[in-house]
């Protein structure tokens, strides 16, 4: 055993600026959170997979079409009415998604307004497009949104790439955050060494990809995938036939 | 005493894996953690390593809430410094292009004299019989030779206390006893080490302690000696 390895290490680090790198964990954390495929909002409000998603596309078609002001606040009253089922916690996170697409949105409207042409109402509209949508993602899960895709008839070849780069944007998301906390627990001073790692973190990145694309294909291979996209079959119950009730509803919005 | 774990829980959403534990660690200890999957080992472990925060109680190493050490960027790099993390998929850990780089990381981060750092990597890479290696690129090594380079790395720092998540997974039996008589080296020239393992027959007459989890959220500390006298515990490890 070498001496140095026997006796206690006086080390302090010096103080250095913070590396860019290791700052993005907390970022890839959140958006990691974010991918997981079951949560415990999708659980408790579920409708029927299709139902809703038809739901949300109706709202969406219904915004974009109408140009009556009566019908744009019938539709922000059903949404609310939807709203309503949730707790408080899931509507201000919903309220919160909504906003920052919403700032974007101005953000890209703003020279309408400068040059004289922009509308208050075209905007009220899009901020109700926002909240329907950021409904239906906060309380569907990935899985849901494919079995919906499928009941719908969509090919399974679409179906099939979706539900793979998800899962492939978990695992490598997985495998990122790994390595920048590996990089992290090793990182005990001079944090400038971090910005020539980017490219090796990538590379490795690829690497692994490529592995993962391999095993996955051989996986499908040995279970003799056919290319069908198989999903969990849902029974409609009270709560999809009152969602049904309400589309119609903005069924008729549309038509009128 | 390194580390100290009062009324610690954590859970991921609504499920526990860790309720209310208690235990010690004190220096120059060689613990086990063992347990059934799912049971919180490599939960305590994150924690421990300072990427998970505990949602109720507290860790203290050396005196020091963890909080305190990961609140600022130098107390930060200290405490990796005196505990050095083997992750169980190496993968991850290896990240420069060669063997030798891969080893030389942690020193030169240390920004020691460049001849210290040069024979800061060969005892590491000759302690672990890999000087052989230093050359080749880490990923295309074996997986026990990957292992090996990822513990060389982590020597490098010469870290008081090393966590080791599984470190004899994917290994050959022969491999393993490599592993484990290098471990009870490290254990007598100083160092503290916590392993999370599976094989408490290989462990046995290694380890000075062990940590055992159950499934109901239980979290025991008990000596070798204790296990070895106790029947249902010694059944018990035996099983995980």
């Amino acid at each position: 055993m070498p001496d140095w390895l026997m006796k206690t290490e006086n080390y302090q680090p010096q103080p250095q600026k913070k590396s860019g790198l290791l700052s993005n964990e907390k970022i890839l954390t959140n958006l990691l959170n974010k991918l997981h495929q079951e949560s415990s909002i999708t659980q408790q409000h579920q409708f029927h997979p299709v139902v809703y998603l038809i739901n949300v596309l109706l709202i969406s078609l219904v915004l974009c079409c109408t140009n009556n002001r009566l019908t744009v606040w019938l539709v922000a009253l059903y949404e609310a009415l939807l709203l309503l089922r949730l707790n408080g916690k899931t509507i201000l996170k919903i309220f919160k998604r909504s906003l920052k697409l919403f700032i974007l949105n101005l953000f890209l409207y703003c020279p309408a307004f400068l040059l004289g042409t922009g509308n208050v109402f075209f905007l009220i509209k899009i901020g109700l497009v926002f909240v329907a949508i950021m409904t239906y993602a906060t309380t569907t899960s990935v899985y849901d949104f494919l079995t919906a895709l499928k009941q719908l008839h969509v090919p399974n070849f679409i179906i099939f790439q979706i539900d793979i780069f998800v899962k492939h944007l978990h695992v490598l998301g997985d495998f990122l955050l790994q390595m920048l906390q590996a990089i992290e627990a090793r990182s005990v001073g001079n944090s400038s060494v971090h910005n020539h790692m980017i490219g090796v973190i990538f590379g490795n990145l690829y690497l692994e990809m490529v592995k993962y694309g391999k095993e996955l294909y051989n996986a499908l291979v040995a279970r003799a995938f056919t290319g069908n996209y198989n999903y969990m079959r849902h029974r409609l119950n009270k709560r999809d036939y009152l969602l049904i009730g309400g589309e119609l509803a903005v069924f008729v919005l549309l038509i009128i | 005493m390194e580390f100290e774990v009062k009324n610690l829980s954590f859970g991921y959403g609504k499920k526990d894996v860790l309720r209310d534990v208690n235990f010690n660690i004190d220096d120059n200890e060689y613990l086990c953690l063992m347990g059934p999957n799912g049971s919180g080992k490599s939960t305590l472990m994150q924690i421990m390593s300072g990427f998970l925060k505990a949602k109720h109680g507290e860790v203290l190493f050396q005196g020091k809430p963890l909080n305190t050490w990961l609140a600022d960027d130098l107390t930060k790099k200290t405490y990796h410094q005196k505990v050095g993390i083997l992750f169980q998929n190496v993968d991850i850990q290896l990240f420069n292009s060669s063997v030798y780089e891969e080893v030389a990381f942690g020193p030169k981060q240390m920004e020691l004299p460049a001849e210290v750092i040069a024979q800061r990597v060969n005892d590491c890479l000759a302690l672990l019989g890999i000087t052989s290696l230093k050359d080749r690129v880490p990923y295309h090594l074996s997986g026990g030779e990957k292992r090996k380079v990822a513990l060389a790395s982590v020597l490098a720092l010469n870290p008081e206390v090393i966590l080791l998540d599984e470190p004899l997974v994917g290994l050959t039996e022969a491999s393993r006893l490599e592993f484990l008589q290098l471990f009870a080296k490290l254990h007598q020239s100083g160092k503290t080490l916590i392993m999370i393992t599976h094989y408490y027959n290989q462990i046995k007459n290694y380890a000075s302690d062990f940590l055992i989890f159950d499934e109901n959220y239980q979290v025991i500390k008990r000596s070798a000696e204790e296990i070895r006298k106790n029947e249902h515990l010694l059944e018990q490890v035996q099983k995980f």
